[in-house]
């Protein structure tokens, strides 16, 4: 894969990829930029070492799921995983913003990995196989890991009345 | 409503639209600044072509086609009479359709 090439990936890919990593820093936008930023640069520079047996886009995603953990491991800011107020962008409506929080609401209930499957999951539409690549754990981890993410979303759900809008 | 139904409706409504707003830009600028990546170096494949050289020598030099001609047929003699399989015949049957597995999947991979 030439420069081109990478430029024309990057530009389908941005846009998901930034998202996975907003939610997975609880909407720090900003964070999430630096850590989609160095993902691509890492991956520009090894794009020898795609082997293609994946799809370039899991690829993508299994590099950034590293930073933004080693990212964590250096800062140990997302444990808690709690909404920060002051990173809610002042441009957003105020519908977004609610919507925004309740999504953060309803991931501050699950653990680190339990958020990174359903994210990746009812998201970005990856099948399990892709979650498989992109986290390093195997399948019937992941199917765990979904399963129980499951649960606890849907108690929350009932617990705060979600219905459709 | 399905819980798992449920699940998917709610990430639906609250999956955000992400504006580049000059994010590839800064991405490519920064990328004009850095080396350009290096292509693959695939020692396994000079590895490869050096010994199937070698192979390929040594069998031409150490008459190897009379051999191959001869195991073949004692291979034909050996189906023809079970009992006159000796363990170097089975074994070198086994050796034999080991490296041409691996070179089925050598040229699968490839």
């Amino acid at each position: 894969m030439n420069r081109a090439e990478f430029e024309k990936e990057v530009l389908l890919i941005q846009e998901p990829l930034r998202r996975f990593l907003y939610n997975l820093c609880s909407g720090d936008a900003a964070l999430g930029d630096d850590i989609a930023q160095e993902a691509l640069i890492k991956a520009y520079l090894n794009l020898s070492s795609f082997s293609g047996k994946a799809k370039f886009s899991t690829w993508l995603f299994r590099i950034a799921y590293n930073c933004f953990c080693d990212n964590k491991r250096a800062s140990k800011k997302y444990a808690s995983a709690e909404l920060n107020e002051n990173i809610v962008k002042d441009n957003e409506s105020a519908d977004s913003k609610f919507k925004n929080q309740e999504l953060y609401m309803a991931m501050s209930k699950l653990n680190e990995k339990e958020r990174t499957t359903v994210l990746l999951f009812y998201m970005e539409d990856r099948s399990l196989k892709e979650i498989a690549v992109i986290t390093g754990m195997p399948e019937n981890t992941v199917k765990s890991h979904l399963s129980r993410a499951r649960g606890n979303l849907s108690n929350h759900l009932n617990q705060i009345g979600y219905e459709r809008r | 409503m399905k819980e798992d139904d449920k699940l998917k409706m709610f990430f639906d409504e609250h999956k955000q639209s992400i504006e580049d707003n000059g994010f590839s830009g800064r991405l490519f600028a920064t990328l004009d600044v850095l080396p350009e990546p290096k292509p693959k170096y695939e020692k396994s494949r000079l590895i490869i072509a050096i010994f199937g050289a070698v192979g390929a020598l040594l069998f031409a030099l150490l008459g190897g086609y009379a051999a191959l001609l001869d195991g073949l047929s004692q291979f034909g003699s050996v189906f023809g009479d079970l009992k006159s399989a000796t363990p170097e015949i089975i074994i070198s049957i086994f050796f034999s359709v080991c490296a041409l597995f691996s070179l089925g999947r050598y040229a699968i991979r490839e």
